[in-house]
């Protein structure tokens, strides 16, 4: 052999590949049946979709952790292969994870419903998978529905992804027709991994957290060996630890003796938190390190922000604990404590999205037990002062004063919508009144059309989904990307109560839309703060300038009549009570306001 | 007799007491006190238990008040009425006709009764109108008329009554202002010595609430009701009666002397079913039920079914809570005397609120309600439930 050959080094027996597809286009199915044609599990060790582990996600239908397993597959060729699929998560909130899990592969099977067609996340994620280099194979699914129309979905699919029709695999997972033909395609089509055998790269794309033997890392190695014994750094986290055990998955976790070139498997190596190695570090050899790492890694940081807090006060611990817990197990979100004259003490949570929020919030309660209260979702926004000053606002209530603000800047997206060219004109107008930029409008096919809008996400995450699905009758499909920061013309919305300014009731909008926002929000609390002893003023005010004025009107009875025959205590009693009832009540400034006050203006946004 | 020295005898030393006759004809749709259906057999057994419990008192009189309410008291039989007060004068050595004893009638039955009451010893009558105008009666459930009412109320006057209430109710639904001032005016031209005004009160668990859940415009807002009690204040301080407590006014010299008993914690007994009564720092209440009430009785002579022993504080509380209803307010002296303590300092934090709400009025000799306090009394009187200093000493 060469000098030559030995530094690259084709693992001839290797396919590493993942599975991609538009939600509900059968992703989890196909998997299944490729598990099981390969004997990898029997039929009757299968429980329903075994790759989502999570009973979140088995029950939403959705893959949030990716999970790779090893599959054996003897090809018509007559050789064994080993096929190692990595499961990627199928929302846009993920997307980083997903391009992580992307390219660990060389190959994808992108899943397109036969009924459905071409879907907004069939692109997104055909995009992704373009970008990491890999080999695509489309997989026109769901064949043995009624309404199913292969041909016309091939035809789209040469159309619009430039893949020829013909290499597009008519199947259905659920029927198990057409699985070992795209086995067959895995091994004939995606090239093997090559790699060099010199200096250790691995990719980790994934991880988890187990209780008993810390961090579990998922990576595919690039170049060289990793061994159990060798001392590994991460690069970009510029971490060394000793590798205590590495093995792969079948399904179940199988200690070996090495990971070589090619390879997919786990590391086990005494890592304490997700947060010491990140999703999309290379490990390298602590001792014979490679120069560059890995391309692509990138910090993640939370897009969507809410408050969440305990129902009771008095389960703050709880919450605390259980966001500890969490967060071993997601490194993506982040939580700070902070405290809201309303709700109390709790936390300021960040997400990588709106369903990342909500997978978090859904776990806090089903597996933690804790009740929660979630204010309304806000975005991140950069807000440049006059002196100069760069700074990160993730709770309006931390905005500088006015004359302090030079610029604010917020996050936008581009976000693609697919849909029947019936609704273009609703969707335009739902686009246009979210402040979104037309980019581009392409017809997919004569009766479907792609939209590509950049939006503020603000926009986006308030309703914008809810309404296109609405408008729509459910027929449109849309995903985004952040695409950056951009200056907007955005104020404080400040709600005055008796003239004073209230921080938990403020928040940051868009000049053209503070008005109405204003006089909603003044409306809605004049209907539940209770009345007082004075009138109450309640105004919203931009900038200092008043736009809409309420008023609470004082109380003018309240007063109990009978004695009941001398029962004084009944009397006492009620007036205890009474009393008890104002103390739950919050004060702000000279107002008092019950908690229903601050969740009515905090989800008055989701109505 | 009908002149002021009842009140003027009225000191916390003193003793009222109380009588719950829980029988009615009928059973008002807004009522949610402790009352049952007449019938005959329930009634014996009734005042059997009652004059046991009574019996079986351990406290000595004499009184200085004594109040039949209920209930329907007057639809007992005339011997029963006679029974029964003729047995408390005894048990508590009490001459007949020397004290403030007022029994509680409907109009429309028993009016030939009306001499026999007096001569047991009744001399006030608490009559139940509740309104003159024949529809609103009957939205209220009531089983007379408004002519009936002023038929009873001649009645009284001829048999001799000198001391007369009538209570009227405020925010009947499907009432208006001047629908109420309508009503006013009529019981000022029967020239009452005494006239109580009850807000209407929906209390859960009655005909009325369900009432207000279906239909709620049905009712008066609190505005409304608010501007009817304000119209009570004007018009009948304007005929010349004293408002002396929240809900009550009087001719000068005609204050209830037994409510003016509650309003300034005096002891008081209390019998029958859900009777609340109040000795030595122990408010105390019946059993509500009446065949518990009985069997309770029957068997141990005592019905208590709550009790609960104030603390100087929590009884300093209350007395502000109480004295606030009424137009003296809170005595600076009088609470010195009682309590050992200066109300300026006690009740500072809690008057320096309502004073800056206009609820409350403060001078040398103590603290009242204003106008406006008087229709927000519940949120003054919270304020004042807790005293803010411990040093609570009872004389």
């Amino acid at each position: 052999m060469s000098h030559r050959a030995s530094a690259e080094r084709v693992n001839r027996l290797v396919r590493n590949f993942c599975i991609i597809a538009h939600i509900d286009h059968g992703k989890t199915t196909l998997s299944d049946r490729l598990l099981e044609l390969t004997g990898t599990l029997a039929k009757r060790e299968m429980q329903e979709q075994v790759l989502d582990s999570m009973d979140l996600e088995r029950e939403r239908g959705i893959t949030i952790k990716a999970h790779p397993v090893t599959l054996e597959y003897r090809a018509r060729d007559g050789e064994l292969y080993e096929l190692n699929l990595i499961d990627t998560p199928g929302h846009v909130d993920f997307s980083y994870e997903v391009s992580r899990s992307l390219s660990a592969c060389e190959g994808a099977l992108l899943v397109i419903d036969a009924s459905q067609g071409i879907e907004a996340q069939t692109l997104a994620n055909f995009y992704l998978a373009s970008e990491a280099k890999l080999e695509i194979i489309p997989v026109i699914n769901k064949i043995d529905l009624p309404s199913a129309d292969p041909d016309g979905v091939a035809r789209d699919v040469e159309d619009t992804l430039l893949i020829e029709a013909d290499k597009a695999i008519k199947a259905s997972a659920k029927e198990g027709i057409g699985i070992e033909e795209i086995l067959e395609a895995i091994v004939t089509q995606v090239p093997p991994p090559k790699g060099s055998e010199d200096h250790l790269r691995a990719l980790v794309f994934d991880s988890h957290y187990d209780a008993y033997r810390g961090v579990i890392a998922y990576v595919r190695v690039f170049d060289g060996t990793l061994r159990s014994g060798t001392r590994i750094r991460s690069m970009a986290g510029d971490l060394v630890f000793e590798v205590l055990e590495v093995g792969t998955f079948r399904p179940e976790m199988r200690a070996g003796d090495h990971l070589g070139i090619g390879d997919v498997g786990y590391v086990i190596a005494n890592i304490k938190s997700l947060s010491e190695i990140a999703v999309g570090d290379t490990l390298t050899d602590a001792d014979r390190p490679a120069h560059v790492p890995l391309p692509g890694y990138r910090k993640v940081t939370p897009m969507v922000y809410c408050g969440l807090y305990a129902n009771e006060g008095s389960e703050y611990g709880d919450l605390r604990d259980a966001l500890e817990k969490l967060k071993l197990n997601d490194a993506s979100l982040s939580y700070e404590p902070e405290s809201s004259i309303a709700l109390g003490f709790g936390f300021r949570c960040g997400f990588l999205g709106l369903l990342h929020m909500e997978i978090v919030q859904e776990r806090l309660e089903r597996e933690y037990g804790v009740g929660l209260i979630a204010t309304s979702p806000s975005v991140v926004y950069h807000v440049n002062t006059t002196s100069g000053e760069r700074l990160i606002i993730d709770n309006p209530a931390n905005l500088p004063p006015q004359p302090k603000v030079a610029t604010i800047e917020e996050p936008y997206v581009r976000c693609s919508i697919i849909a029947p060219a019936e609704y273009i004109g609703t969707i335009m107008d739902l686009c246009q009144t979210h402040r979104g930029t037309m980019i581009s409008m392409d017809y997919i096919s004569p009766q479907r059309v792609i939209f590509s809008y950049e939006i503020p996400l603000a926009e986006v995450i308030i309703d914008f989904f809810d309404q296109l699905k609405s408008r729509t009758k459910g027929y449109a499909s849309m995903d985004y990307e952040v695409v950056g920061f951009r200056p907007g013309d955005l104020v404080k919305l400040e709600i005055l109560l008796n003239a004073e300014a209230v921080d938990a009731l403020s928040f940051i909008i868009h000049r053209d839309k503070a008005a109405h926002w204003g006089r909603m929000l003044a409306e809605r609390l004049r209907e539940v703060i209770p009345r007082q002893m004075f009138d109450v003023p309640i105004q919203a005010a931009i900038g200092g300038k008043i736009i809409a004025r309420e008023t609470v009107k004082a109380m003018r009875k309240n007063v109990l009549a009978k004695c009941y025959g001398g029962d004084i205590t009944r009397k006492r009693k009620l007036l205890e009570k009474q009393k008890e009832g104002k103390k739950r009540m919050k004060q702000v400034g000279s107002v008092e306001l019950p908690q229903e006050a601050f969740m009515a203006v905090l989800r008055l946004r989701d109505e | 007799m009908n002149g002021p020295h009842w009140l003027e005898r009225t000191t916390d030393a003193g003793l009222g007491c109380y009588v719950h006759v829980p029988f009615c004809d009928r059973i008002c749709p807004y009522c949610d006190f402790a009352v049952v259906r007449y019938e005959g057999a329930q009634l014996q057994r009734y005042l059997t238990a009652l004059i046991q419990e009574v019996a079986s008192s351990s406290r000595e009189g004499p009184l200085q008040t004594l109040y039949i309410g209920g209930g329907t008291p007057s639809a007992l039989p005339r011997a029963s009425v006679q029974l029964l007060l003729a047995t408390l004068f005894t048990r508590f050595r009490t001459e007949p006709g020397t004290i403030e004893c007022t029994l509680e009638a409907n109009p429309g039955r028993n009016e030939a009764d009306l001499g026999s009451w007096r001569c047991a010893g009744v001399n006030r009558l608490s009559i139940g109108v509740q309104s003159f105008d024949d529809a609103e009666l009957h939205r209220l459930g009531r089983a007379h008329t408004g002519a009936q009412a002023m038929a009873f109320y001649e009645a009284a006057r001829g048999a001799g009554f000198t001391n007369v209430s009538l209570d009227l109710i405020a925010g009947v639904p499907g009432q208006t202002v001047d629908a109420f001032a309508q009503n006013l005016a009529t019981a000022i031209r029967l020239d009452p010595d005494h006239v109580s005004i009850y807000g209407l009160q929906v209390e859960e668990g009655t005909p009325y609430a369900r009432w207000r859940r279906r239909d709620p415009r049905a009712f008066c807002g609190d505005d409304m009701l608010a501007a009817m009690l304000e119209c009570a204040d004007a018009t009948l301080t304007a005929a010349g009666y004293v408002h002396y407590e929240i809900s009550n006014f009087a001719k000068p010299g005609f204050e209830s002397a037994h409510n003016t008993g509650y309003w300034r914690q005096r002891d008081c007994v209390a019998f029958g079913m859900s009777a609340a009564g109040y000795e030595q720092g122990l408010r105390y209440r019946n059993i509500r039920d009446l065949e518990g009430y009985c069997a309770a009785i029957e068997r141990a002579g005592s019905a208590r079914c709550e009790e609960e022993h104030l603390e100087p504080e929590a009884r300093l509380g209350e007395a502000a809570m109480l004295a606030l209803r009424t137009s003296r307010g809170i005595d600076a002296q009088d609470f010195e005397r009682r309590f050992g303590v200066l109300i300026t300092d006690v009740f500072a934090h809690a008057a320096r609120r309502c004073i800056a709400a206009g609820l409350l009025e403060q001078d040398r000799s103590g603290m009242r309600l204003t106008a406006r306090g008087r229709l927000l009394a519940n949120s003054v009187c919270a304020e004042f439930l807790e005293p803010q200093q411990t040093h609570v000493v009872t004389h």
